[in-house]
């Protein structure tokens, strides 16, 4: 007895003697890791900034949002996984031998269900407690407009990096900056409030206010959307965008997809086609050639050309019209686009010349618009061009230009001659509120003097009128300038007679100096007609009908009156 | 008669055994004991409290986000244009014929900055 009273005394003292090292002892080891193990960091998720329209409708924003968890052993030692599995695959809207196959798995602690579930479903699976079903909570992109706009605002990917779009563009900016918070945790993990030794709140990144309307944005799409149906057409594209500010009310490109479900769209649906997409523009191009003629006083409205009843030889080599034509005036060859009329009216000037106007309005290059994966357009250089080149290039063959090239290039002929950069970005402000940019218009060159402008602008408004080529985009009450297109598109090497673009692009009122212009692009339209007049011209003429409505453009041209213009407009000028 | 015991009068103690300082010393430890310990919860009250606002502040401005994603959508021309349909309403632009527009009217001074705010008004909405 007395020997394990003794053994005792000294297993005791043994103990005493540790306690009283471990307290008073060198350990600092020891007290690091124990220091380690009390130290509670939090690293804050810094919300991303929002991207908003022009009126502050929310187009891109973080949600807190949560993954359903389950601890596969735990629920199937609740003796009932097949209710929680059914019950999960109800509300989850998941297959249930999906569900049934994760929790069926009794070496695991932890299965993701579903992440980024919405908190109200979130709640229903909580008030249903479930054994072994937890959550964790995440913060999510959202784009509360589904598939609107969804090319020009892109995505963030899951680590909330943005990778298309504005979203990429932008990133640096919509970010924000992390919150830390150091503290010391107790036995069950929760901080300490007062150890807190540290705190340093999260910064949101900057809101992005666009320059887009939602509401303009919808019916651009909606216009394209039934264009596509009408015509089985493989795509279509459209640019809505202030003459003299160059802010862009809408941009939209057709397929889409829905911003939320983005990694089920494939690369075709994620491309841009407005800024992405290179195509030959075909006569939509003879704006420019023969706005630099005019410019250069290389011939005059009234001059007449021989557009040779439809077929002319150049170099041995033919050049045809769609409807034959004879004698034509420069005004008519636009009036009728005239591909022999447009050919010969460029011949009158040089290579340099052409090449240089070209240039300036700016094609070849970016326009420079604040957006990834802007494509900059083929205009080759003048060594590289050919005998044949100039009479091609007059009528928007040997070039490739992306739709915002073109509606760039028209709003510089309708804005007496000054280019402007295309913005889509109004303003960034930060969490505070204050203003980080606001756009201003950026005036970039002036390739055609401001009486040539507005020569243009008449003749390009007796192209929607009786007799030209565009009287489909007429707009009832407005004086419409535009210009029609129709490209053959290049396959395997060769012009197809079946694949063809279709375009409109057209600015209204042609003298107000509020104008918008509107680019139209409907790739591969099916039917017997697929002419830019048949298949893009209405689709303008829907879109820019709305658009004078909702942003209050008052009519240039009394209603009685229709579209009936004067004959030789030109000449009061 | 017994005589009555003198008693040695260097024996007789004088005042309380227990020395009034000493009382008085641990009287005020303690109650500073008491006192830091009663701040000490007072402190951990109020940190669970403020632990909890915070907790409350987040929730409610994720409630925010999630409010303003809500009225987003709800607002949207898509979503106004499915309700139109579900209560069999239709909505076309008004013709020219039955709109009026209003010319700027001439001002007195006095009215000038009222009118000002009127048209930024009106340009936030339709700029």
């Amino acid at each position: 007895m007395d020997l394990v009273a003794g053994l005792l005394l000294i297993a005791l003292m043994a103990l005493a003697a540790r306690i009283v090292q471990l307290h008073v002892g060198p350990n600092d080891s020891l007290r690091r890791r124990i220091d380690q193990t009390r130290r509670y960091e939090d690293r804050l998720p810094e919300p991303r900034g929002r991207i908003l329209d022009r009126h502050g409708n929310i187009l891109a924003i973080d949600l807190a949002m949560r993954n359903v968890i389950a601890d596969p052993s735990e629920v199937l030692a609740s003796g009932n996984p097949r209710f929680i599995g059914l019950q999960l695959a109800r509300v989850l809207q998941l297959d249930p031998a999906m569900v049934m196959a994760r929790l069926n798995r009794p070496n695991r602690r932890f299965e993701y269900i579903q992440q980024r579930v919405p908190d109200e479903t979130a709640d229903l699976i909580r008030r249903m407690q479930l054994r072994g079903v937890s959550f964790d909570e995440v913060s999510a992109r959202h784009y509360p407009q589904g598939p609107l706009a969804c090319h020009v605002i892109g995505f963030a990917n899951l680590e909330n990096v943005g990778s298309a779009g504005i979203e990429q563009r932008f990133h640096t900016y919509l970010r924000g900056q992390p919150g830390l918070r150091v503290s010391e945790k107790d036995g069950r993990r929760r901080e300490i409030f007062d150890r807190r030794v540290l705190d340093i709140p999260p910064q949101r990144g900057a809101d992005i206010y666009l320059t887009i309307d939602q509401n303009l944005q919808y019916m651009v799409e909606k216009a394209l959307e039934s264009a596509i149906a009408e015509h089985q057409a493989k795509g279509a594209w459209a640019v809505v965008q202030r003459v003299r500010t160059g802010e862009i009310l809408a941009m939209a490109s057709l397929p889409g997809f829905d911003l939320n479900e983005y990694r089920s769209a494939d690369d075709l649906q994620k491309l841009n086609r407005a800024i992405g997409y290179v195509y030959e523009p075909g006569s939509t191009f003879k704006v420019a050639t023969i706005a630099a003629a005019l410019n250069e006083h290389r011939v005059t409205p009234d001059q007449v050309f021989d557009c040779e009843n439809g077929c002319w030889f150049f170099k041995g080599r033919p050049l045809r019209d769609y409807h034959p034509n004879g004698l034509l005036s420069v005004a008519d060859v636009l009036k009728k686009s005239s591909n022999i009329g447009a050919a010969k009216i460029t011949l009158t000037m040089e290579e340099k010349t052409v090449e240089r106007y070209l240039r300036a309005f700016g094609y070849g290059a970016p326009t420079g618009v604040e957006l990834p994966g802007e494509e900059g357009g083929i205009l080759a250089d003048r060594s590289q061009w050919t005998s044949l080149s100039l009479s091609r290039i007059a009528m928007g063959h040997e070039v490739g230009v992306t739709a915002l090239q073109m509606l760039n290039m028209l709003c510089a002929v309708a804005n007496d001659g000054m280019r402007v950069r295309p913005t889509i970005i109004r303003r960034l402000v930060d969490a505070e509120g204050h203003t980080l940019m606001e756009s201003k218009p950026e005036f970039v060159a002036q390739p055609i003097r401001s009486e040539t402008s507005a020569l243009m602008r008449k003749l390009l408004a007796r192209v929607t009128e009786e007799g030209g080529t565009g009287t489909r985009a007429a707009v009832e009450g407005y004086t419409v300038a535009g210009k029609t297109g129709t490209a053959e598109k290049a396959i395997n090497g060769s012009y197809s007679s079946r694949a063809n673009v279709s375009s409109f692009m057209g600015f209204l009122p042609a003298e107000d100096p509020d104008r918008i212009a509107i680019m139209v692009v409907v790739d591969e339209p099916q039917g017997a007609f697929r002419t830019g007049g048949v298949v893009a011209g209405p689709v303008f003429r829907e879109i820019a009908r709305q658009a004078v409505r909702y942003l209050d453009i008052p009519p240039d041209v009394p209603v009685e009156a229709g579209v009936e213009n004067k004959p030789e407009p030109w000449r009061s000028l | 008669m017994r005589r009555r015991k003198r008693q040695n009068r260097k024996t007789i103690q004088e005042g309380s055994p227990f020395p009034m300082s000493l009382a008085l010393i641990l009287v005020l430890v303690t109650g500073l004991a008491f006192g830091y310990l009663w701040l000490r919860d007072q402190c951990d009250t109020t940190g669970r409290r403020l632990q909890e606002l915070e907790s409350r502040r987040g929730d409610l401005q994720r409630q925010i986000l999630r409010e303003e994603s809500k009225w987003s959508n709800l607002k949207s021309a898509k979503n106004l244009e499915q309700l139109m349909a579900q209560f069999h309403l239709a909505m076309v632009w008004p013709g020219e014929q039955y709109t009026k527009r209003l010319s700027r009217p001439e001002l007195e001074p006095e009215a000038a900055a009222e009118m000002q705010y009127a048209q930024r008004e009106l340009a936030t909405r339709h700029d």
